[in-house]
């Protein structure tokens, strides 16, 4: 029975290293909310470093706060939900580096969280403030543009907030 | 690693793959996703197959014109097996339906069972004229029907 406790109680540690070859130990328990890591856990990649190429050491850093604090038992609902309000208020562009992580590593919440997020910076916004935000260039002719637009003509009618905050 | 810095002019929500773009678009309104569809081609191309429509209640027109907007929509759904025939509209595709403050006719569960031979999860939200709710086995996938403050 003792051998039994003494391995529920055991952690292991993974290593995951980023694109930028900065390396990041963290217990596996935390880390296979990534479906991606517990799928190279479970196919017996947890013994050596587990890089992940599309993942930045800035974005990493982002990531594995988040799921520190998600899987922590010792942080209640608040905490949470508090934590989760300050971690939207990264950047813009910070945010779509973390959104991108969170699909690569599939991690549905924080994918979800930080989707929102980016819906929330469009909300009421005209597509010309949308543009100046994200920075989209226009692939599009004026013809083509306004061929688009037709297709919709209801979508445009109305007022929207021209601002770019 | 791209300069963190200097990235302030670098186009990052377009390089996302296309159903990331249609995750963030999902909890816009149509009206707002339908709109971004001018901004590039990836634009248009994520609005075009987007498969969670929310209509909100954006368009306070007469119901005339809002059913040709929705089918309009509906039928221009790429990647989505709508058919439309002359009878009634058929979603055998529709696999969630979500209604809010509707005014159901009497024969909406009946044209419901019908129409959605797919359908697994429904939510009706402060939904008026339904006076009793019959589905036995006319819905093989369903799965969940949410009932609020009918």
């Amino acid at each position: 029975m003792a051998e039994a406790s003494s391995s529920i109680t055991e952690k292991f540690f993974l290593t995951l290293k980023s694109s930028d070859g900065d390396e990041f130990v963290l217990e596996e328990s935390i880390a296979i909310q990534s479906i991606t890591i517990k799928n190279m856990v479970e196919d017996g990649c947890s013994s050596s470093v587990i890089p992940l190429s599309k993942v930045d050491t800035e974005t990493l850093i982002k990531v594995i706060e988040y799921m520190k604090m998600h899987s922590s038992t010792s942080s209640n609902e608040e905490e949470i939900e508090n934590f989760d309000k300050k971690f939207v208020s990264n950047s813009i562009n910070t945010i779509l580096n973390i959104l991108e992580a969170a699909n690569f590593l599939d991690i549905n919440n924080l994918l979800e969280l930080c989707a929102e997020a980016v819906a929330n910076r469009i909300k009421n916004k005209t597509p010309e403030a949308v543009r100046k935000i994200f920075n989209i260039t226009s692939d599009f002719t004026p013809e083509e543009e306004a061929e688009i637009r037709n297709e919709t003509p209801w979508a445009f009618e109305g007022n929207l907030d021209h601002s770019l905050d | 690693m791209e300069g963190k810095n200097a990235d302030a002019a670098v186009d990052y929500i377009s390089k996302l793959p296309e159903p990331i773009l249609q995750k963030i678009l999902s909890f816009l309104l149509v009206k707002e996703a339908a709109q971004l569809s001018t901004l590039s081609k990836t634009f248009n191309s994520a609005w075009n197959s987007l498969s969670y429509l929310n209509f909100g209640y954006i368009l306070s027109k007469n119901i005339t014109e809002l059913v040709n907007v929705v089918d309009q929509i509906l039928a221009n759904r790429q990647n989505h097996k709508l058919e439309l025939p002359h009878n009634g509209i058929k979603f055998s595709s529709l696999r969630v339906l979500d209604l809010s403050k509707a005014l159901l006719g009497e024969h909406f569960i009946q044209a419901l069972c019908e129409s959605c031979s797919s359908l697994e999860d429904s939510t009706l939200n402060e939904c008026r004229g339904l006076a009793s709710l019959q589905i036995a086995g006319t819905l093989p996938k369903l799965r969940r029907v949410w009932l609020a403050c009918l």
